[in-house]
């Protein structure tokens, strides 16, 4: 009974807070609450594949980056609405994601891992080596955008975020999320037990193709600009330690983890290229003294403080 | 009574649900499995007998797509099921266990069965309506009441229930158990062998690996006893411990000295 008074209530207020925070924050940080709710989607759409199925992809940023260059293309060559752009950019990385999965899902142990790490930093030389079309370093600028005020872009974004998550938690406590926790657990004993892995890693890979594409679609209208550098090892790695941070494996951990890293990020954003060191050392120091992540133990103190009385 | 056992009846014609020929696999220079021969009829619980590095295990795995044989055919039910990827096996109606347990950790008993339950074979035989097909196979190995407890908290003994209640999950017409009674003591053996025994009277054929004789004794009517890859012998329970090559392996050669009584 509290437990699930508890269930719904922290996210409800969360989410409320969330949802009047533009009533005091304007300006930039209302860019930095963006920043996190875009964020966020990317984090969650990066566990849901790595974290249910303990197979890990370090190149998510090859999603994130052709979900940003399909949409900022789309708009600004074929000029196809903003809102249908962003649609596309989740089915652009689905077939990347299908590019790549087929070949590299069946691999075992490291190889996943690396494959996805070159696959990603292929694309991002691509869109150097074909510069005429992508804009080279620059990137494609000069996007419709998708509506009229900041105060409305962090709406949209939040609702994103929250359809995401919606989707995304759904997914994870349906009869599919007890298979794709069981592949992380024992990808032998799952084919023993009737169960196709690959067929079921490549549908998580899909499904964290869609998302993450159309964050990074919504990443590109909220920036009006498409860079090679959403290819890039910082992103991939970006929402790794998010997700770790937070709590592998969860979708709340994912948007937590997202939340204090992209506040953090903006706190130390003087220091340039070294904040990725900054949330390196951070990582490594919630592993070693929390290594279930941040969320799960402010989890259980709530629970115990609401069951005490 | 959620046995396929209409599949069975249909096919039953022609006797044997396994037939296994000329089967041979190499590791380099060592020949685990060599050019092994034997037939499964429907109903039966047949055991596999033979010191450790005898090739039961590697028999197994290339029976269920776990290895691929370098020579030889497995036909399974009148059909050719060698080199057929590990979970498709498992959809003709084969399901094996494994000799070390392997739960899926992190998640409970009933979601643990849950996964066989959701396979493809799982769900068109009862498994689409999981939480009552899961409490069904957890009934039929003496887990009823153990649906919500942690896989790292149950001991060693149901741990080997488990790994029978999820090949069951999978509706298999044809059980592989691999040691099923592996490290469980003389208290825990006999309700695991009567589980097995109550399986094989609800029609479901059944190969079992053992390299101890004794456990075989009760259960078993006949015995296919392995040595260095080979089959050596095959008969029942009592011909078996009188055949002069098992004599040789057990107690002569001392190639397995935990195995004499």
């Amino acid at each position: 009974m509290t437990r699930d008074r508890l269930r719904w209530s922290v996210p409800g207020a969360a989410l409320l807070l969330l949802a009047l925070a533009p009533l005091w924050l304007r300006g930039y940080w209302l860019s930095v609450l963006i920043l996190c709710c875009l964020w966020a989607v990317l984090a969650t759409s990066w566990d849901f594949m790595s974290g249910q199925t303990g197979r890990e992809n370090f190149g998510h940023g090859m999603f994130v980056g052709t979900g940003a260059y399909a949409a900022a293309f789309l708009n600004l060559n074929a000029s196809v609405p903003p809102w249908a752009c962003i649609l596309l950019a989740g089915a652009c990385a689905m077939a990347v994601a299908l590019v790549i999965g087929l070949p590299t899902l069946r691999l075992q142990g490291p190889y996943f891992a690396l494959a996805t790490l070159a696959a990603a930093a292929i694309l991002q030389r691509l869109t150097i080596i074909f510069w005429e079309q992508t804009g080279g370093e620059e990137g494609l600028a000069g996007l419709t955008p998708l509506v009229g005020s900041p105060v409305a872009f962090y709406y949209v974004a939040l609702a994103c975020l929250l359809c995401t998550a919606a989707v995304l938690v759904g997914l994870a406590a349906s009869p599919w999320g007890i298979l794709l926790r069981a592949i992380r657990g024992d990808e032998l004993a799952c084919e023993a037990s009737g169960i196709s892995t690959t067929r079921h890693k490549m549908l998580a890979l899909l499904t964290s193709a869609f998302f993450a594409g159309t964050g990074g679609a919504l990443y590109a209208f909220f920036q009006l600009q498409a860079g090679p550098y959403l290819f890039g090892v910082a992103t991939s790695l970006s929402v790794i330690i998010m997700s770790y941070v937070g709590g592998i494996g969860s979708v709340y951990g994912a948007i937590f983890g997202a939340f204090v890293l992209t506040v953090m990020g903006e706190g130390l954003r003087r220091f340039g290229e070294y904040r990725l060191l900054f949330h390196s050392l951070v990582l490594i120091v919630i592993l070693f003294f929390l290594p279930g992540g941040l969320v799960a133990p402010l989890w259980r103190r709530l629970r115990g403080a609401e069951a005490a009385p | 009574m959620t046995l396929p056992l209409a599949e069975a009846d249909a096919r039953a014609g022609t006797g044997a649900l396994l037939e296994v020929s000329d089967l041979t696999r190499r590791f380099g220079g060592l020949v685990a499995v060599k050019g092994v021969s034997f037939s499964v009829a429907a109903g039966e619980i047949t055991g596999i007998l033979g010191p450790n590095g005898a090739g039961k295990t590697t028999l197994f795995n290339l029976l269920t797509g776990f290895l691929a044989p370098d020579q030889g055919r497995v036909h399974f039910e009148g059909r050719d099921i060698t080199g057929l990827a590990r979970h498709r096996v498992v959809d003709r109606g084969l399901a094996r266990t494994f000799q070390l347990a392997r739960p899926f950790r992190g998640m409970t008993v009933a979601e643990n069965v849950a996964v066989a339950c959701l396979s493809p074979r799982g769900r068109r035989h009862g498994g689409a309506r999981w939480p009552a097909r899961v409490r069904q196979v957890l009934l039929q190995v003496g887990l009823e009441g153990k649906e919500r407890v942690a896989v790292e908290a149950l001991p060693y003994g149901d741990l080997r229930r488990l790994e029978v209640a999820r090949a069951l999950a999978t509706a298999p017409r044809l059980l592989l158990l691999d040691e099923p009674f592996a490290g469980l003591g003389a208290s825990e053996i006999a309700p695991l062998a009567a589980v097995i025994s109550r399986l094989c009277g609800e029609g479901l054929t059944i190969l079992i690996i053992e390299h101890k004789l004794r456990e075989f004794m009760r259960l078993v009517r006949r015995v296919i006893a392995m040595d260095f890859g080979e089959i050596v012998a095959d008969g029942t329970p009592g011909e078996i411990v009188q055949h002069p090559r098992v004599v040789a392996a057990y107690l002569g050669g001392g190639l397995a000295p935990h195995a004499a009584p």
